[in-house]
């Protein structure tokens, strides 16, 4: 679903080498959750793999489709919520989701039926006529979520989606991921809150400096550290 | 005082991007177009000095005959700070109210006044730059004639230095009132309110020009004619300049000392009211500027199913456009400021000066050749207003840090680029409409006549957009704070400008020897059409190619 091939990145010509040979292979119907400490490169590798970022070496294929060559069908299958939910202030939250569904092609009552669960969900119907410039940062998070999941994409791609989330709605987009995974679909996302890596993830990534230093599940983490229980201290083993 | 001063240094490199630029030519990236920029920033300033140049030398020479060559000092000063006042409004407000580095300088324990005070220098600087332009031609001009000496030079520096105060202490005050009274949530309001306030004091200001002084450099030097005609008539209404005046060209004298102190009690004084009502007033209007309107109300069924139809990807994309510009007051401003000015400002000194003028001028262009003239001038007014309308020029450098959603969804880059243009194009229609509504209504062209007006100035206008827009997805200035810098403080903004300005002065320059050549006139609008049109598409080959690599190739 998600194929990262020998995939490598730097900033300032070279200077800083953010993602050095990374190859992963995220498969359908899998929750994967990407694990590095603080300018490890998971935001660099995210941004090429949903085509703001070009990568200098290597390939990504997203649902079958390579990002570069057919970025087109690429950008169609996925989903995607920046660290940052930056949205259009001066748009209502409503005038953003009908932008998304259109070009994302989404038909009126698709949108319709999805909109309204998710709005529900996220307590977010009765402020969908204000301009965002007026939501929380939490709101504008979910508001940017919804948005990802409107045109139900093949792999939906988060850049630490939890983070500004009050308990109910963090634990309302856990289940949205794995209902999203139970139906054959795959989900990629970063994040630095190990617990919900832990709980929710089928497969886990560690990158340090640029490279993937280890990946497998549960299971085969706590094998690759010494006598680790805990994804904490693997975490802080293997980045150290 | 040592806070204070980093707090100024700070708001200086700020404002004119110091940084960044440093940055950039250590790096030794866009060297090119650093290159471009430099260019246009002379090519525009030589024009404007020249022009200024001239006018100064007239005034110079033309006082002189009758024993006042410091005329030139009376209105290069009145006009500066005319200008200086107008322009004071809106790097006030936009600099005190609508910053974003004010969200982080607020929560700082530093005074109220420092940081007012740190934001007031980069106001005056910036002031000091443009009035420098219009300064430095009277200066040199009254210094040929007239000679100088220690005390003129020493004078000169300090009216100069004290010049944009008086202004700016106005400016602030204005803005600070208008901060603390007009309701928070209307701030975006007041921004438009302002801009259409400028267009008629500036309008103001022309026609009293107009009237006074008119196009016939006769009535200049019968203006000048009638002792201190002109000074009193300006001074009248704004005493220190007058008093400056006299500063200068009696500098040494006691007259001369007894008008700087004036001048310099003025500002002085000025300055005192400001900082005793600032640290208050600053604040008070400062806090809550960014709430904004919420209806917080279920939508109706019959509003939830409106509202969610489907449209096409085009007209998607082209609604994002429309609302975000509408939407932001400082891009709406940039977008249609200047097609709201330039059909007053043409058709009302016409109706001012009215009567027989206007009616011979019309019979004029109701025959060969004045209505082939008349008709290209109309197309070179269309042309001179869509130039000025950065709509396409800043079209990707709007979108800012949320360019990313624009490269995230799976659109292609010509439906892009295509939503781009037509919605600058629409706003170039809107600005046009009016245009010919006062052609019609004024000229009663016939239907080639105006056709071919309408199609010339619309296909050059084409040209001049695309060519914008193929400039903005080259180098999109995406990393803003404030609006203002993605449409006021961008050189995509002003290179396509440019670029109009030297297609119409070369085609004024054809237009005049098809003319004088007894060329038909249906043969000089199709040499128009061909000669836009046919770059015109080159051009938007170039965009479209452009379009595809910003969006599909390139690092963000
Ligand atoms: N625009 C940029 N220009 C230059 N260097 C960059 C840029 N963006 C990121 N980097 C560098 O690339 C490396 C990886 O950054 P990245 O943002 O991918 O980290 P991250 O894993 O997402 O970190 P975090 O957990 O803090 O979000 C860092 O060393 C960072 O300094
Ligand atoms: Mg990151």
């Amino acid at each position: 679903m998600l194929i990262f091939d020998q995939v490598s990145k730097s900033y300032k010509k070279g200077a800083v080498k953010a993602v050095d040979d990374l190859s992963l292979h995220v498969r359908p119907g899998e929750i994967f959750g990407f694990l590095g400490p603080n300018g490890a490169g998971k935001t660099t590798t995210i941004k090429m793999a949903v085509g703001l970022l070009r990568a200098d070496a290597g390939r990504i294929t997203v649902s079958g489709f390579d990002i570069v060559k057919e970025p087109l069908q690429a950008k169609s299958a996925i989903g995607f919520v920046p660290d940052n939910p930056d949205l259009y202030e001066r748009l209502t939250g409503l005038e953003y989701l009908n932008f998304i569904a259109d070009v994302y092609r989404v038909p009126a009552d698709l949108r319709r039926k999805r909109m309204e669960r998710l709005l529900e969900m996220f307590e977010l119907t009765s402020a969908i006529g204000d301009l965002v410039q007026g939501y929380s940062h939490g709101m504008q998070q979910k508001l940017a979520l919804t948005g990802a999941w409107l045109h139900d994409p093949n792999v939906l791609i988060l850049d630490e989606p939890m983070v500004g989330l009050d308990p109910r709605s963090a634990h309302l987009t856990k289940d949205l991921m794995r209902e999203h995974c139970d139906r054959g679909k795959t989900v990629f996302f970063s994040t630095h809150v190990l617990e919900v890596a832990e709980k929710l993830c089928d497969r886990i990534g560690i990158i340090n400096k640029g490279k993937l230093i280890a990946c497998g599940t549960m299971e085969e983490l706590r094998t690759q550290a010494k006598n680790q229980e805990s994804l904490e201290n693997i975490f802080l083993e293997l980045t150290e | 005082m040592s806070i204070l001063y980093k707090l100024i240094i700070l708001n200086i490199k700020n404002t004119f991007g110091l940084s960044v630029l440093r940055d950039q030519i250590r790096r030794r990236e866009k060297v090119g177009r650093s290159l471009l920029m430099v260019v246009a920033i002379i090519i525009s300033i030589a024009s404007f000095a020249f022009i200024f140049a001239n006018f100064a030398d007239a005034l110079v020479i033309t006082g002189s005959q009758f024993g006042q060559p410091e005329i030139v000092f009376t209105l290069a000063i009145t006009v500066v700070q005319l200008m200086l006042l107008i322009l004071g409004i809106f790097l006030v407000i936009s600099s005190f109210y609508f910053s974003d580095d004010l969200s982080i300088l607020v929560p700082m324990p530093l005074k109220p006044s420092y940081i007012f005070a740190g934001k007031l220098v980069t106001v005056i600087i910036s002031e000091y730059l443009t009035a420098i332009f219009i300064f430095l031609p009277a200066i040199i001009s009254y210094t040929r004639y007239v000679g100088a000496n220690l005390w003129y030079i020493l004078t000169l520096i300090i009216v100069f230095l004290t010049m944009p105060i008086l202004p700016v202490v106005i400016s602030s005050l204005l803005a600070l009132g208008l901060m603390k009274v007009i309701n928070r949530r209307h701030r975006d309001l007041l921004m438009v309110i302002g801009s259409i306030l400028l267009v008629f004091i500036s309008l103001g200001f022309s026609m009293f020009m107009q009237t006074q002084v008119g196009d016939d450099p006769g009535a200049l030097a019968e203006l000048l004619s009638r002792r201190y005609g002109l000074v009193e008539s300006i001074g009248q209404r704004f005493p220190p300049s007058i008093w400056a005046t006299k500063a200068i060209a009696r500098a040494g004298t006691g007259e001369g000392w007894l008008h700087l102190g004036l001048f310099l009690a003025v500002s002085v004084v000025a300055v005192l009211v400001l900082s005793s009502i600032a640290e208050r007033l600053f604040y008070a209007g400062l806090i809550g500027g960014s709430e904004v309107i919420r209806k917080r109300r279920q939508l109706s069924q019959s509003e939830w199913e409106a509202k969610t139809q489907q449209k096409s990807v085009f007209s998607a994309l082209f609604w994002r456009e429309w609302r975000l510009l509408l939407r932001t007051p400082v891009f709406a401003l940039n977008g249609f400021l200047g097609a709201l000015i330039m059909p007053v400002a043409l058709v009302m000194p016409l109706l001012v000066q009215g009567g027989d003028q206007l009616s011979e001028l019309l019979a004029l262009v109701q025959t060969e050749p004045g209505s082939t003239i008349c008709t290209l001038i109309v197309a070179a007014i269309i042309l001179f207003t869509s130039s000025v309308n950065t709509i396409a020029s800043t079209s990707v450098s709007r979108e800012g840090r949320l360019f990313y959603i624009s490269k995230m969804i799976p659109v292609h880059a010509e439906t892009q680029a295509r939503a781009k243009l037509t919605h600058a194009f629409v706003g170039i229609i809107i600005g046009v409409i009016p245009i010919s509504i006062a052609y019609v209504w004024l000229v009663r062209p016939n239907f080639l006549d105006f056709v071919a007006a309408i199609l010339i100035g619309l296909t050059g206008s084409l040209l001049g957009m695309a060519f914008g827009l193929y400039i903005d997805m080259r180098w999109p200035r995406l990393h803003w704070t404030n609006p203002q810098q993605a449409v006021k403080q961008n050189f995509n903004a002003v290179i396509p400008m440019l670029l109009e300005f030297a297609v119409l002065l070369a085609s004024g320059y054809l237009a005049y020897r098809l003319i004088a050549a007894e060329v038909p006139a249906y043969l000089i609008y199709a040499a128009f059409l061909g000669l836009y049109t046919i770059p015109g598409v080159i051009v938007l080959q170039f965009t479209v190619g452009a379009a595809r690599r910003l969006y599909h190739e390139l690092d963000i």
